[in-house]
């Protein structure tokens, strides 16, 4: 009997441009995935959503393909994050500066 | 002289050895492999390490700490501490300006298995030592016999080709979209520019005859602004299929991209992930936008604006209209390798003036107070920014 198995990831991100950034870094891993197994991803809206399946591949493979796909994605989206909130802190400290000046 | 032999038993047995590491890097790409990878083997042999860029490295309190400089001039000597160059234990020639972390790499692989990816990064620091296009042939020309002896030759290959980010391993739309050395003016970062190009020459470049119509056009592009541009077309190194990375020249440029954004710390830290050079691509992707508004504009106004302080001929771009901070270590090579500024990039922010940090000449101890920011320094005038090379 074969085993179908099927895994979808829903990893939410601070904006669309940063989801993109990393789907970008997650992509070339897609080349060298295990034979019987396929991922898709993708961007829905700020949500990145990884699908992946498997046909008569052993689970624990399935198993750490999904925790490779968590390790990278989690350490591209800590460096997106990173720099997405500088930018806001950025953005935040420019606006107060301008009001100051504003109020005299 | 520092024969093979003892240069054998050194790299190894110096890590193996010592008490407490202490590691100092310049600021540049090549230092911070070559750390990364130091740091690597210290943490497989349990010992401690501590790693610092140059302006940043304190003396250690312990006498019996060992230093690893790394790049690292010393200038004035320090008394009651072990303190090695990094380049004396691979054996590298001081005179030759080649890559301290392929000579590492050389002299590991004759002790222990060293991950693929290392391999890469080897490439990509050699890649990164080009003054100005990373396309430099001259910096090849050094590295060949070091090339042979220090790379798995399974993991790449010369071929003539087009010169695009990827290409051919991406397909050309793609290619031209990412490439930013050569930077071409509405096609680079410009997913509509690069249409246009791709229709106007017909829509593929599966003929030779439309592969000659694209470098005609880019080389068109090019030459009304670019000063000293390599050929869009020549040999370029390959990394065949089994390598998860497309291209070792995009891969110069994401991890360049992902210091300036993150830091020089961190990037030793995560070079240790044999994912970095996707995950510094994805940076790299993010901080696309606010390049592209800097390098267009500075190109739309004839290159950066040209000073000599204290004897340092320095490019100064303005930046203080740009909503957010760009990459600009990156901006600086783009611009160097097109000619349109000097090997110094000064960037202003209407009130300061920044410089990027691998572009401080390392030596430790360091003597000078530098207000740094991630992976600029902060000057208030240019004459202080001349009195740093001093």
């Amino acid at each position: 009997m074969k085993m179908h198995l099927r895994i979808t990831l829903r990893i939410p991100t601070p904006s669309r441009e940063a989801c993109l950034s990393v789907l970008d870094s997650l992509e070339p891993d897609n080349s060298t995935t295990p034979q019987g197994i396929s991922i898709k991803m993708g961007c829905d809206d700020k949500t990145l959503a990884v699908d992946v399946e498997s046909e008569d591949v052993g689970v624990l493979t399935v198993r750490n393909t999904v925790d490779d796909i968590l390790v990278h994605a989690n350490l591209a989206l800590k460096s997106i994050v990173y720099i997405a909130m500088e930018r806001e802190a950025i953005k935040t400290f420019k606006l107060s500066r301008e009001n100051d000046l504003a109020l005299g | 002289m520092v024969t093979v032999t003892s240069t054998l038993v050194n790299i190894v047995s110096y890590i193996k050895n010592v008490k407490n590491l202490y590691v100092v890097f310049s600021a540049d790409l090549d230092s911070i492999i070559a750390s990364s990878i130091i740091m690597r083997i210290a943490r497989e042999e349990d010992v401690e390490t501590y790693l610092a860029p140059f302006y940043e490295a304190t003396r250690p309190s312990d006498a019996s700490s060992s230093i690893l400089l790394v790049k690292v001039l010393q200038r004035t000597p320090v008394g009651g501490l072990k303190i090695t160059q990094l380049d004396d234990l691979v054996g590298k020639d001081p005179k030759i300006i080649s890559s301290t972390s392929m000579h590492l790499l050389r002299e590991l692989k004759k002790h222990i298995v060293v991950p693929r990816y290392i391999d890469v990064l080897s490439l990509v620091a050699m890649l990164s030592l080009a003054r100005g296009s990373i396309y430099d042939q001259n910096v090849i020309e050094v590295h060949k016999k070091l090339l042979s002896e220090a790379v798995d030759n399974s993991l790449f290959t010369f071929i003539d080709t087009l010169r695009l980010f990827g290409y051919p391993r991406r397909d050309v739309i793609d290619a031209l979209i990412k490439t930013v050395d050569p930077y071409i003016l509405g096609v680079s970062l410009n997913r509509e520019g690069s249409k246009k190009v791709l229709e106007d020459i017909g829509g593929s470049v599966s003929s030779e005859e439309a592969k000659t119509k694209l470098v005609d056009q880019l080389a068109s592009i090019l030459s009304s602004y670019c000063k000293s541009c390599e050929p869009i077309t020549g040999t370029k190194i390959i990394l065949r299929d089994l390598t998860p990375v497309d291209d070792v020249y995009e891969a110069t440029y994401a991890l360049y991209c992902y210091m300036d954004a993150l830091g020089l710390d961190p990037l030793v830290y995560v070079s240790i992930s044999s994912k970095i050079i996707d995950i510094a691509r994805g940076v790299f992707d993010y901080m696309s936008k606010p390049l592209r508004e800097l390098v267009d504009y500075v190109i739309e106004n004839g290159g950066a604006k040209r000073v000599i302080s204290r004897g340092v001929k320095m490019g100064i771009v303005d930046i203080s209209t740009l909503q957010t901070t760009p990459p600009l270590f990156v901006a600086h090579r783009v611009l160097r390798a097109l000619g349109l500024t000097e090997d110094v990039t000064v960037f202003s922010n209407g009130k300061e003036y920044l410089l990027p940090a691998p572009l401080i000449a390392p030596r430790w101890p360091y003597d000078k107070e530098l207000n740094i920011e991630k992976s600029f320094v902060v000057f208030r005038s240019l004459q202080d920014v001349g009195e740093a090379f001093r």
